[in-house]
């Protein structure tokens, strides 16, 4: 228990009869990187601003480094850093301004606020383009700032919600490389996301959310344990049809088929044998295949199994 | 420095790397007294609105009353003063000031000029209107002026004729009369001359309004109201952008992040408060003698934009609305209340309605300054500005936690 920098119990959340978060109960340890994994509208975002004490829960309470968020917003508030998930910048003042502007507001100045700000702008990758205004900034950049605000003031804890939608694979790498950066410096994390790949390579420990609730949790390995041997047959291909899909589907030891920008997934107990008849129905179908690969079982296929969708629906 | 000041500064400098709103703020005013000013200013010297209605009974028959009206009627300086008019029927002339057609009505009676003659005591009746007391005043100046005139005069034919008689270099007193007459006549043609000396030290009492310091002034409130749009955009910006989300996140009080931003909203209106009141003072717009009044008017005007903002952006929902909203009522606010034209060109039954708005308060009070007025008669309207600033703020405090 001493060791739990956040603990949450029985939250929910509710606007009008819509329960956004439906009884969750957590604890993370202090220096642990915590995955929430869930698809669109799971309640994660939720989850994040009612710990961040942006949203008030119906009923439950949620515990930063034992200070209540319900009683004690502001000294909880200090013990945790927030990236939210929207780029909340300044847009016309510049990377040093903005960062000077937030470091302010909790509570740092002079010279340690200028030694914050230069490790936050290194951390960024930022340090040679800080008198730029952020509006010029690419929206990796962007991302890059956002998360650098977020760690000015050290927290304890750092809440990081979908750091990485929407920009390029080298702006991800920068971000995912500076989140095990910040873990190792014994900074507690919670991070949520829509992609199952960040989450399984970075977090200790991995709770899935769905409607509200967490469905299950423990580390990718246990959870890939409750399904067995699901594989992931990743087709990259073109031209590709509905009627390809529902063919895809009808093969017998296919479990799922999930299409989304020329990548087709099939999920299979019984990856080697399903191979070749996935070929053979795209080749019938006239589809152009750029590449094919077998992954072993993962979170997508544990979220698939628990409750029977994909976390891209 | 407290976090609410830093909330400012930022917006501040948000603001001056705004150029569109730096050319709303600035730019335009500027460009649109400038157009304005030398289009009417060289009108503003004659203006019609200045001259005072006074009128004149004269009901001796003698050359000294005769001359008392010429003299007001014809000098040039007193005809710019006074719209006179001559009137022969005393009671006639009394209905009307009773109307308010006259500032002030003078009476000379019968056997004015006999009596002076005579050395005998005369009396000139004047009589205002309580309600144009200072224009009144004016008139009376010049009056008493030329009553002292003729009084020294008086004493000094008197005691001419007794010495000319006595020592015989006069025939008798009616051959003096006949040589004094000529002497009186100029006496009193002079009397309207040196009761000009009089009259300028009066004009500075009620200066004259120029149409350069009416939409110098105008404009400078209608676009100092500009401001709240700007506000309001700060504001509904910080919620569409999630800074806003950002800052409620961070271990800053709800109170220091409202007032942190109507403080940057109040800042920017103060910067652009001094740069048009210099820029008019260069133009030659006359503000008064009284700049603590101005400055305080000044700071009811700022303080109620800078609620009007936080109601703005508390009714309208995004960037766009407040685009459409705010502008409107500006406008609506500176015809209404005399940013535009005077309230005085309205009908009358509607004129109350400047009291309704910013503009209204504002340029009311800024006139009586111009007249001369002390700091004491603009508190009603400083005091009404407040009102407004309090309304405003709590109305748009309540609308946005209404939606929380």
């Amino acid at each position: 228990m001493a060791d739990n920098i956040v603990i949450i119990k029985d939250l929910i959340k509710k606007y009008s009869d819509f329960v956004a978060v439906d009884g969750i109960n957590l604890e993370i340890q202090a220096g642990e990187l915590f995955g929430l994994l869930g698809p669109n509208g799971a309640g994660k975002t939720t989850t994040i601003s009612i710990i961040s004490c942006l949203l008030k829960p119906a009923s439950g309470d949620v515990f930063v480094g034992g200070y209540s968020v319900k009683k004690y917003p502001t000294k909880a508030k200090v013990l945790m850093g927030v990236v939210p998930q929207d780029i909340a910048l300044y847009p016309t003042l510049t990377a040093l301004e903005n960062l000077n502007f937030w470091g302010r507001m909790y509570g740092l100045s002079g010279a340690l606020l200028k030694e914050r700000v230069e490790e936050a702008l290194e951390l960024a990758g930022l340090i040679e383009r800080t008198k730029e205004r952020v509006q010029n900034y690419s929206g990796g950049m962007k991302r890059r700032l956002n998360i650098a605000i977020g760690i000015l003031h050290h927290p304890k804890v750092l809440l990081m919600d979908e750091p990485t939608v929407g920009i390029d694979p080298q702006s991800r790498n920068h971000i995912l490389e500076t989140v095990k950066r910040l873990n190792r410096a014994g900074t507690a994390i919670i991070y949520t996301s829509h992609y199952m790949e960040e989450v399984e390579i970075l977090c200790d420990k991995v709770g899935i959310i769905d409607h509200g609730k967490i469905i299950a949790m423990g580390t990718a390995d246990e959870l890939k344990k409750l399904i067995g041997d699901e594989h992931a047959i990743i087709v990259q291909a073109e031209n590709v049809d509905d009627d390809v899909i529902d063919a895809l589907n009808q093969l017998r030891y296919v479990d799922c088929v999930n299409y989304h920008e020329d990548e087709i997934e099939v999920l299979s107990k019984h990856g080697g044998r399903v191979l070749s008849k996935v070929v053979s129905v795209l080749n019938q179908a006239d589809v152009h295949i750029n590449s094919i690969d077998i992954k072993e079982p993962n979170l997508e296929a544990v979220f698939l199994h628990l409750t029977g969708k994909s976390l891209r629906d | 420095m407290k976090k609410f000041v830093r909330i400012g500064l930022k917006d501040i400098l948000i603001t001056l790397r705004d150029a569109p709103a730096l050319a709303i703020l600035l730019g335009m005013p500027m460009i649109i007294i400038l157009i304005l000013g030398s289009a009417l200013g060289s009108l503003g010297s004659d203006s019609e609105m200045a001259r005072i209605d006074v009128a004149i009974v004269n009901l001796d028959e003698g050359d000294i009353g005769k001359e008392i009206v010429e003299g007001i009627t014809e000098g040039e300086e007193l005809e710019e003063l006074f719209d006179t008019q001559v009137l022969d029927d005393a009671e006639e002339a009394r209905e009307g000031l009773e109307r308010g057609n006259l500032a002030a009505l003078l009476v000379i009676p019968e056997d004015f000029s006999d009596k002076i003659n005579d050395s005998k005591p005369v009396k000139m009746n004047v009589f205002i209107d309580p309600g144009k007391e200072i224009s009144a005043s004016i008139f009376q100046n010049v009056v008493q002026s030329i009553a002292i005139r003729i009084a020294s005069a008086s004493v000094a034919v008197q005691t001419a004729k007794d010495v000319f008689v006595e020592s015989k270099m006069v025939a008798d007193e009616r051959d003096f009369s006949r040589h004094m007459d000529k002497v009186v006549k100029e006496i009193t043609a002079d009397d309207a001359l040196s009761a000009v000396d009089v009259l300028e030290s009066n004009i500075e009492k009620e200066r004259k309004i120029t149409e350069l310091d009416f939409y110098g002034t105008g404009m400078t409130i209608m676009f100092l109201l500009f401001g709240s749009m700007f506000g309001a955009f700060s504001l509904v910006k910080e919620r569409e952008e999630k800074t806003l989300s950002r800052l409620l996140i961070t271990p800053t009080s709800k109170t220091s992040i409202i007032g942190g931003k109507m403080l940057g909203i109040f800042f920017v209106g103060v910067v652009q408060f001094l740069v048009l009141f210099l820029f008019t003072v260069i133009l030659g717009v006359h503000w008064g003698e009284n700049l603590f009044g101005v400055f305080l008017l000044a700071l009811g005007v700022l303080l109620a934009m800078t609620g009007l903002s936080v109601l703005f952006s508390s009714v309208a929902k995004n960037v766009r609305s407040v685009g459409a909203i705010a502008p409107l009522v500006v406008i609506v606010m500176a015809l209404a209340g005399g940013s535009l034209f005077p309230v005085s060109t309205m009908p009358e039954w509607l004129q109350p309605i400047r009291y309704l708005t910013i503009n209204g308060w504002a340029l009311d009070g800024l006139s009586s300054l111009m007249k001369g007025a002390g700091t004491n008669s603009i508190l009603p309207n400083f005091g009404a500005l407040m009102a407004m600033f309090f309304a405003f703020f709590l109305l748009g405090v309540w609308r946005l936690g209404y939606e929380e």
